[in-house]
């Protein structure tokens, strides 16, 4: 029923999306880039990882434990590093490096278990891929549903959240402004601690669902990273749903632009497949820095301008 | 012949102080004069090994006219051999390859440096950050998978251009580093002292008020990428003809990027000799992890790089938290070209007096001292 293609693209899209919304919520909230944030999805890989390798039961166990797994270390990052730099006063780009020298240290320990686990255990950690541990329903693989259930679900959670509840008004109150938000009784913490925890929830779900479908390792999350920077950027990074946008689009046109491009030239230019992200995120940056979703209004601005000046005219 | 092993660790060390020493200095002048947080700069280094491991056999091999009939890359370690033993007694060719590869992977990289530089040069931090780490990315990419660049995932020999100088070639080497070294060096200090530094401390420090005053802020800034792009480059250049090999798998985000700036950030932002400790403790700590790798590797079940990672790390985050400003920070630097004692006299003759200047204050040894003596009264 679906060619491969699809397939890939969509479980693709579906992972991307789910991060690249983790990382604007947290660029809206702390005004910092986490790239932190890759690392928590390969916690997520080596949930699944040890679930089907390890205990020899169903991947799909390891979607909780992503997320709780991940949920706790976006805590402790934020707890941990950012709040208590911010503390002392370190702006931005000391926030940014200390993020990058956390990326470090957690992917170091995210390799010693995976040294650990083929050394003691005897089990290859490396490389693997887990399609024949999955489930399916015809011709569709079980990632595939679960995993677009699984982004539609949380797309419509953040929107009810973001418009229906308290505390999602309460951030996007932070959002705007944080200092009028605290003045007018808003817990900032609160609200940038259950962010980070999000984004980390988040990533680490993503990360569950890579090695159903993608050959993973700990190199995965940086496979991940660039393209989630890019659909980020290219999304404008001021709304959730500029993200949405973003992670589709971005993935799509990596997957399919790059099958296309391997059909005309030969298959040795597949292994470029990164740098068509980074061209569209260049090419966006020069010409609309606010991104798709500045597009949008502008379009939007624009249209609803030429509607009213011809109702005018027609009275 | 303990001696021996030790004086050779030594050259070992001190070729990579001089190698980091080069980036470094240069990040410093981007982040630490004018601000801008260049996170790819293992594209620069990346892009002056690639610029030397693609032209300097091509061109001796077109020069000795060695084996022309074979593939460069897939019989690479044949045409090098046959290429090194021409150089060993044509001193002329090598010094001149050598000049004209690192004034190659100037040019080329000056240009490189404004192409990554462009989309994001405008714009605030995060998105500078974001281009920037994405580029390099690329850079590796590029070098990984292009197999007639540099080999691809394996690697390609660098004819030795010093061959001539026979037993002496790692000391000789050596001395030719310290002198690119200190060019740079030399350079970079006589324009961060110049006007040139003033206007660059004034875009730092308001980009705004900067341009304000007539100062083309977007221009300043892409000058100074593509600047201190071309001069990183040369430490590329020199590691390429250091090790006699191009590896693109070398080129990583943890050691050309993250540990050049864990680097400057321990010596101190905004001043070279802080660069320049920093440089030296850290290189220092790093050589004899590796030294002693082998002797930590029986007791863990893990390789060891894993543990200098986390350690590097945490020493980061420890050093942000405790002194950001660094071992040596940032003074107000006299600038060449202003007549600081005919300020003095101008505002003494307006009637203005001038704060006397503070006394210095004691150092923590004499403090120490000090409350020792009142003590024993």
């Amino acid at each position: 029923m679906f060619p491969p293609l699809i397939k890939d693209a969509l479980v693709y899209a579906n992972c991307v999306t789910m991060m690249s919304i983790g990382f604007t919520l947290v660029y809206l909230i702390s005004r910092i880039p986490n790239f932190a944030q890759s690392t928590f999805a390969v916690v997520g890989v080596y949930c699944t990882f040890s679930m089907v390798r390890i205990l020899e039961i169903n991947p799909y166990v390891a979607m909780p434990l992503g997320v709780i797994l991940g949920a706790l270390l976006a805590l402790v990052v934020y707890l941990g590093i950012v709040n208590t730099l911010t503390k002392y006063g370190a702006g931005p780009i000391l926030l940014t490096i200390s993020l990058l020298a956390l990326q470090q240290i957690f992917l170091a320990g995210i390799n010693i278990y995976a040294d650990y686990v083929r050394n003691v255990l005897g089990i290859y950690s490396r490389g693997f891929m887990l399609r024949a541990n999955d489930f399916r329903v015809g011709d569709m693989p079980g990632v595939l549903i679960v995993s677009s259930v699984t982004v539609i679900v949380v797309i419509v959670g953040m929107h009810y959240m973001l418009t229906r509840t308290q505390f999602g008004i309460a951030m996007r109150a932070t959002v705007e402004n944080a200092p009028l938000a605290s003045v007018l009784g808003i817990n900032i913490k609160k609200v940038s601690i259950i962010s980070w925890m999000i984004t980390g929830g988040l990533a680490g779900l993503a990360g569950t669902f890579l090695p159903l479908w993608f050959s993973s390792g700990p190199g995965s999350g940086g496979m991940l990273a660039t393209s989630v920077f890019a659909a980020s950027v290219v999304g404008g990074l001021t709304n959730i749903y500029g993200a949405i946008l973003g992670g589709y689009v971005i993935s799509l046109l990596e997957v399919w632009g790059s099958y296309l491009l391997m059909k005309t030239f030969g298959l040795w230019i597949g292994a470029y497949r990164l740098l068509i992200p980074l061209a569209l995120m260049s090419i966006i940056l020069m010409y609309e820095p606010g991104g798709l979703a500045a597009l949008i209004e502008r379009l939007r601005v624009k249209f609803l301008r030429a509607k009213k000046v011809r109702e005018e005219e027609s009275k | 012949m303990i001696d021996d092993i030790f004086l050779k660790w030594c050259i070992d060390l001190f070729m990579f102080f001089l190698l980091y020493l080069i980036v470094t200095m240069n990040l410093n002048f981007m982040y630490g004069y004018t601000g801008i947080p260049h996170f790819g700069i293992s594209l620069s280094v990346a892009g002056g090994g690639y610029v030397v491991g693609a032209f300097t056999g091509r061109i001796l091999r077109w020069i000795y006219n060695v084996y022309p009939e074979l593939d460069f890359m897939y019989e690479n370690s044949k045409i090098t051999n046959q290429i090194n033993t021409h150089l060993a007694n044509d001193p002329f060719t090598g010094i001149g390859i050598f000049l004209l590869m690192v004034v190659l992977s100037l040019v080329l990289n000056a240009g490189l440096g404004y192409i990554v530089s462009r989309p994001a040069i405008r714009l605030s931090g995060s998105y500078l950050i974001i281009v920037l780490i994405g580029m390099a990315e690329a850079m590796r990419i590029i070098g990984m998978n292009y197999y007639p660049l540099v080999g691809g995932t394996f690697w390609v020999h660098v004819p030795d251009v010093f061959n001539w100088m026979g037993n002496f070639r790692t000391e000789g080497f050596l001395i030719i580093c310290t002198f690119f070294t200190l060019g740079i060096f030399l350079l970079l200090q006589a324009m961060s002292t110049s006007p040139l530094g003033r206007v660059v401390r004034a875009v730092r420090e308001n980009p705004t008020s900067a341009e304000c005053v007539g100062k083309d802020v977007v221009g300043i800034r892409t000058k100074v990428v593509v600047l201190c792009s071309a001069l990183t480059s040369i430490a590329g250049v020199l590691y390429g003809f250091y090790i006699h090999a191009v590896l693109s798998t070398s080129y990583t985000r943890s050691a050309w990027t993250f540990y050049p700036w864990l680097m400057f950030m321990v010596g101190g932002v905004g001043n070279n000799m802080g660069a320049a400790v920093g440089t030296f403790i850290f290189i220092t700590l790093r050589r004899l992890i590796i030294f002693f790798k082998h002797d930590i590797e029986i007791f863990v079940p893990f390789q060891v790089q894993w543990l200098e990672q986390i350690l590097t790390g945490v020493m980061l985050l420890l050093i942000i938290m405790f002194r950001p400003q660094g071992l040596l920070p940032e003074k107000p630097t006299k600038m060449r070209g202003l007549d600081y004692d005919g300020f003095h006299d101008e505002l003494e003759n307006k009637g203005i007096k001038i704060p006397e200047k503070k006394a210095k204050k004691d150092n923590m040894l004499q403090r120490l001292l000090a409350r020792l003596r009142t003590r024993k009264k």
